[in-house]
């Protein structure tokens, strides 16, 4: 599945005449930053609220259960991967430290597995800001 | 946070299924068909490879 093919996939939902003029990579940024904004930014407000709920709900679900977070403070190449992953939640990455008070604890599985749902909410919410930016520049094109 | 392995996965397939389907698909029919289609192969890929790897726990 290509995004391009996504996103060309979801243009019956596009409400007429509600397209702004938000640029590409400022779709981009912003769909990365809050999950769903960048297509709410191009009037798809059903996508935007679908893809916030569901990289929330792996975020949250990850915290909860005391996923572990990589920090940008690196220290090998897995780190980095997990950082990366981890920080394409946008604004979820940067609420960890509020959501999950207590600190990560990967010593019970609940924890390992809570360190898979951040990453894949991560992934996917990178996944829909690339899918965001394929409509933007099919509108623009 | 207690934890049940297999109400995990599920909402893990839920979750990413619902996600698929309306990154992929175009209208509500088509979008609930795929995302149930994706939910029951996660569920049913994840406990083939679970028997699969059964043999090597003991």
């Amino acid at each position: 599945m290509s995004v391009a093919g996504a996103a060309q996939a979801g243009r019956g939902d596009a409400a007429p005449g509600q397209a702004s003029a938000a640029g590409g990579v400022g779709v981009l940024i912003a769909g990365w930053l809050v999950p769903g904004l960048g297509h709410v930014l191009k009037g798809r407000w059903g996508r935007g609220i679908v893809y916030f709920v569901v990289v929330g709900a792996l975020a949250v679900t990850g915290y909860l259960q005391r996923g572990y977070v990589f920090s940008p403070h690196y220290s090998d190449a897995f780190s980095l991967l997990g950082f990366l992953a981890d920080a394409g939640a946008g604004v979820f990455y940067f609420a960890a430290k509020w959501i999950e008070s207590a600190g990560p604890d990967i010593s019970r599985a609940a924890g390992d597995y809570g360190t898979r749902f951040i990453a894949a909410a991560g992934v996917l919410n990178v996944l829909c800001a690339f899918d965001a930016l394929a409509i933007a520049r099919r509108e623009r094109d | 946070m207690g934890i049940n392995h297999f109400a995990d996965m599920s909402w893990f397939a839920l979750i990413v299924s619902v996600a698929l389907a309306v990154l992929s698909r175009h209208s509500l029919a088509e979008r609930l068909k795929y995302a149930a289609l994706t939910f029951v192969a996660f569920i049913l890929i994840a406990i083939a490879v679970g028997w699969l790897m059964f043999p090597f726990s003991h």
